[in-house]
């Protein structure tokens, strides 16, 4: 296959451009905007070059994977993989640091991508290794990480209730209310696995709704009924972080990142928590930057291993949308898209700086329960676009199930049980008799 | 680690594979058992005998000092132990005032100071500290042993509880009472392997009492131990003090030990292996190479670290300098 430089930076600053503005509209996943792309491409093939059009993917995946940290922060509208920055995140913002927040987050994301260009002779040589011997027990590898997931959530209160039971179900309020979260988000997800519940037209976007459900919309709710006020943001000229954190967030990161990039259904945010036990991360600065690194590796990684010539290794809905139109046959093709992926984060960084001061310019001129209502406004509209009447349905059941971590202080991630379950019920091919004994098959 | 232990069991590998088999969930299960235990539920049946906190409207440490001799003292006179919970000073979600207690065991003397206030992830925010430190001191009548040596800091979620043990040379601290008592011994382990063996077969009864017992024996290298052969065993058996659990490099270099052994087990008893490597070599390259990379630039940067601390306190030093002229 012939390359064109000139189209491939075309295309690259193309994409770039159009994922820095579409990364801004809230629990908007670049996927959804790529599913359309892809779509319009296999209808009107002559608009984009073939040899190009996963160099234009690319570009926009790693402008998303570092600019969507302005919603999570600043909006308060997460998705599954940034979940944990917003904690932290939010924190940062209500005590004036949001900007602070958004630059250590895509401090993290460069370092992530500069991580997966140094991963690369691994890249070609033992991750495809590493894939073939994990195969065949990919099923009871994600079930430890639900096992990890529950047993390893502990109680937050500060134990002031005067009688022993009175503690012990202090504490297990917020634990029951995480175990009944993953109970209720793996029941949704066996029904949305299991039944066609998306118009025919828009199943390429079926879980859509139920992401924007879980993980924006109680969050933006929460804004939106909170009185607390947000107060000025401080646009700092440096960061308080030196090199030894550096090292230690992108190490802790990039583990988790790298888990979530190579294992299907694992996300950022799962991998990311298992980083942060894995090294005993504690403190606040090195969290927030390793999110970042753990997202980037996450997101751009799971697509820049579809580049390996033969490796079979990439993961994802991309991957899978983008597999029946192009194949990488050629090491040149990796490494293109190493070189789109640097220059895209560049100025996708470059642009975070810019775009968080404008964020922050309207958080102090409008109302921030006004911008929560419009953030509000904007997820049904998505839903609606995307998936219609039903997906608007499937969306307020998920921020039901959402929300009860929020209202008890558990951990968010229990609703990553939305597709934990069903997919390793399904690996180890007991999903459609559970979904037939639960008679939602 | 209770997942690398268990896949040196051919037939559980194999099995796992062939027969889409979920057997190899209960050694990650059983492995974290031990903290679970305790986190989630001993804690909460413990009884103190003394609960204290702080007054956010004096920050008078005083009565804190006070009971905490009180207790040692009432520990030595009763010879049974007594136990003291410290609440936390919460301000606002994310703000919770700090205070340290001191042990003094060379004249027998407890020190309680008042703190800066932190974050929930224990970071100091700057110019919290209280003016003039309040410090306040009580002396006890009976000899204290505190082998911890470092002060107890109380500041974010749940505060600890310290139990005051009487031995013969005198009081000793015993902190977290609760914890790694009888959820932390070999006993329990063998017991629960014994349970599972005989309901379910031999090797799932190894499955669950070895990564028990590993989990047991892994903590021994921290400072706090374990009581290990508990009900036979009392007290705590004091920990090898190798590393510290909140040691990230020890956290990772384990985590990176035991995926390391599962990718090479899981390969070894595959029907066909995917890659043969010698495992010493197999080990010093992915596992020991990094470690000994690491150890050398965190020791580097550790000279950073003190320089830089250095630095801002001779900066801090020139500013007050200049501030008194």
């Amino acid at each position: 296959m012939e390359f064109n430089f000139f189209s491939i930076l075309f295309y690259s600053i193309l994409g770039t451009l159009i994922a820095s503005i579409l990364s801004l509209i809230p629990a908007l996943h670049i996927y959804n905007v790529i599913g359309v792309i892809i779509l319009l491409y296999l209808k009107f093939g002559a608009i984009i070059p073939r040899e190009v059009l996963p160099f234009l993917l690319m570009s926009m995946v790693v402008t998303y994977a570092i600019l969507n940290t302005i919603p999570s922060i600043f909006l308060g509208a997460p998705d599954d993989s940034t979940i944990f920055v917003v904690l932290p995140g939010q924190k940062y913002l209500l005590l004036g640091k949001g900007y602070e927040a958004a630059i250590l987050t895509g401090f993290g994301s460069l370092m992530g991508i500069f991580f997966l260009v140094l991963l690369t002779p691994l890249t070609f040589n033992l991750l495809p290794l590493v894939k073939q011997v994990i195969s065949p027990h990919l099923f009871w590898i994600l079930g430890l990480i639900v096992v990890y997931i529950l047993m390893s959530e502990w109680p937050k209160g500060t134990e002031r209730a005067p009688t022993t039971w009175g503690r012990f179900f202090e504490a297990w309020r917020g634990l029951g209310a995480g175990l009944l979260t993953f109970l209720l988000s793996g029941f949704l997800g066996l029904i949305v696995f299991n039944k066609s519940l998306v118009p025919l037209q828009s199943s390429f976007q079926g879980i859509m709704p139920v992401f924007v459900g879980l993980f924006a919309i109680p969050w933006v709710l929460l804004n939106l009924l909170s009185e607390k006020p947000i107060p000025r943001q401080h646009i700092c000229s440096s960061i308080d972080f030196n090199a030894d954190l550096t090292l230690r967030g992108t190490l802790a990161g990039s583990f988790g990142g790298l888990i979530a990039a190579l294992f299907p259904i694992v996300t950022g945010g799962v991998g990311g928590l298992l980083a942060g036990h894995a090294t005993a991360q504690r403190d606040e600065r090195i969290f927030v930057f390793s999110q970042g690194v753990a997202k980037s590796v996450y997101y751009v990684g799971a697509f820049l291993f579809f580049f390996v010539p033969a490796g079979r290794l990439g993961k994802g809905g991309l991957v899978a949308m983008l597999g029946p139109v192009y194949s990488s046959y050629t090491s040149q093709e990796y490494f293109l898209a190493i070189a789109v992926m640097l220059f895209s984060a560049g100025i996708a960084f470059l642009m975070l700086i810019q775009y968080s001061k404008f964020i922050i310019s309207l958080i102090g001129k409008v109302n921030y329960q006004i911008i929560s209502g419009i953030v509000l406004a904007i997820l049904f509209i998505i839903v609606f676009l995307f998936a219609g009447w039903i997906g608007i349905f499937i969306s307020t059941v998920s921020a039901a199930i959402g929300l009860i971590p929020v209202l008890f202080g558990s951990r968010r991630l229990n609703c990553m049980g939305v597709l934990l379950v069903p997919i390793t019920l399904n690996m180890a091919g007991l999903g459609p008799k559970i979904a037939s004994a639960l008679g939602i098959f | 680690m209770g997942v690398a232990l268990g896949s040196f069991f051919p037939e559980v590998v194999q099995s796992s594979a062939a027969n889409y088999s979920f057997v190899m969930l209960l050694t990650g299960a059983f492995g974290i058992l031990p903290d679970t235990l305790d986190f989630k539920f001993a804690r909460y049946f413990e009884k103190p005998d003394y609960i204290v906190e702080l007054d956010p409207a004096t920050l008078d440490p005083a009565p804190i000092a006070t009971t905490i001799a009180k207790a040692i003292d009432q520990a030595a006179e009763s010879g049974k132990e007594t136990r003291v919970r410290f609440h936390t000073l919460q301000l606002d979600y994310d703000r919770w005032r700090q205070y340290s207690i001191n042990f003094r065991p060379d004249s027998s003397a407890v020190e309680v100071s008042v703190g800066p206030i932190v974050s929930t992830s224990q970071a100091v925010y700057a110019g919290t500290e209280p003016e003039n430190t309040p410090t306040a001191s009580a002396n006890t009548r009976s000899k204290i042993i505190h082998r911890h040596g470092k002060p107890t800091t109380i500041d974010i979620m749940s505060g600890p509880t310290i139990g005051f043990s009487p031995q013969k040379e005198g009081v000793e601290t015993v902190f977290l009472p609760w914890h790694r008592q009888w959820s932390h011994s070999f006993t329990l382990g063998i017991l629960l392997g014994l349970l599972g063996g005989l309901l379910f077969g031999t090797t799932v009864g190894l499955l669950i009492g070895l990564p028990f017992m590993l989990h047991v024996a892994v903590d021994l290298a921290g400072f706090m131990g374990g009581n290990l052969l508990w009900p036979f065993t009392k007290r705590r058996t004091e920990g090898l003090k190798i590393t510290s659990a909140s040691s990230p490099i020890a956290n990772f270099f384990l985590i990176w030990g035991s995926v390391l052994v599962i990718l090479f087990n899981l390969n070894r008893f595959a029907p066909i292996n995917i890659f043969k490597m010698n495992p010493l070599l197999y080990f010093s390259f992915f596992w020991g190479t990094p470690l000994i990379i690491t150890l050398l630039i965190n020791k580097k940067l550790k000279g950073q670290r003190f320089k830089e601390k250095d630095l801002l306190m001779e900066g801090f030093k020139e500013e007050l300098s200049e501030g008194s002229e």
